[in-house]
């Protein structure tokens, strides 16, 4: 690759990381608006439905931001790969703390993924399509078994480990 | 340097100071995370300490409380402006209190700095802990007790 392709991009990538943790930010500053501006206009956010554009996307997150008082969420393992000049494919992880509104004393936790789809719109990078994968969650102080979970989890059976030291092993 | 080589080089070295930093603290090492502070910084622990002597004095008595703690860096935004740069990033911390050890402490908060070049290494010209949320606060007398956000949106 040429130096000047490579340097694209990491430009490219670079533009994408701080997309997706403006879109956190604006999540945690209680800011719907700003989250779903973070969306191309006909782009698509899976939020456990289908919500097109920044409108509906605004709507929906406005729903889901009012149960709670305060949220952090934690980006990482970011997976960027560019698909052309103007497109690219992303997962993320996340881990998201959550102040729920209805139940001051306990606090809910998450954690999962985004899958996105983004697109160059006008120069700047945004989301054609977002989906939060759920991967486990502590709501209340109870576990939450029902989430889809790493959407490509191979399903094996084997042996447990065994973890005790055995001597002279 | 084509201005993107550079400004991805200082949006680099600006990461890895704040690691370092994250490092340094988790080490016990309150000097190691005060050198990451220009000569005249200012770093914000619940109240100002100006100059690294300051403010490792002041992580002395904040890391006495702790047996183990990992400050985990995340979401980083920062602006580069020349020689001088805003930032912001999240951070989760595990804290293994001594006055309890049966029960650890939680911290979800974020770091907001400005920052300087000082003889061409990034250093922190202000830092402050904004905390958003907590678990077993040894600090607040409630977990609840959090300024949160700095531009919360009241809806």
């Amino acid at each position: 690759m040429s130096t000047d392709a490579t340097l694209r991009e990491l430009v490219d990538k670079q533009a994408i990381y701080e997309l997706m943790a403006h879109y956190a930010d604006r999540i945690d500053a209680n800011d719907p608006v700003g989250a779903a501006a973070c969306f191309a206009e006909d782009g698509l956010g899976v939020y456990w439905q289908d919500c097109i554009g920044p409108k509906a996307i605004e709507e929906r997150l406005t729903g889901i931001l009012d149960r709670f008082h305060a949220t952090s969420h934690h980006l990482s393992n970011v997976q960027i790969r560019l698909t052309s000049e103007t497109a690219a494919a992303a997962q993320a992880y996340v881990y998201a703390f959550h102040r729920i509104k209805a139940d001051m004393a306990t606090p809910m936790h998450y954690w999962g993924r985004w899958v996105d789809e983004l697109a160059k719109v006008d120069g700047q990078w945004k989301f054609k399509r977002r989906e939060v994968v759920g991967i486990g969650s502590i709501d209340r102080g109870v576990d939450d078994f029902d989430h889809p979970g790493h959407p490509g989890r191979l399903s094996r059976e084997a042996p447990m480990a065994d973890f005790s030291v055995k001597e002279n092993a | 340097m084509p201005d993107p080589i550079r400004e991805l080089a200082d949006k680099k070295a600006i990461y890895e100071l704040m690691a370092h930093y994250a490092d340094r603290i988790d080490a016990n090492d309150p000097d190691g995370a005060a050198a990451c502070f220009a000569e005249d910084g200012i770093g914000v622990y619940w109240q100002d300490y100006v100059g690294p002597k300051a403010i490792a004095e002041r992580l002395t008595g904040i890391l006495a409380h702790f047996h183990a703690t990992s400050h985990h860096l995340s979401n980083l935004l920062i602006r580069l402006d020349g020689d001088t740069a805003t930032a912001q990033s999240y951070v989760y911390a595990f804290h293994r209190v001594k006055a309890g050890m049966d029960k650890p402490m939680h911290v979800w908060g974020r770091w907001v700095d400005r920052l300087k070049k000082v003889d061409d290494e990034w250093k922190f010209a202000h830092r402050e802990v904004v905390s958003v949320g907590s678990i077993g606060s040894v600090r607040v007398p409630n977990d609840l007790d959090h300024p949160g956000h700095p531009g919360r949106l009241a809806r």
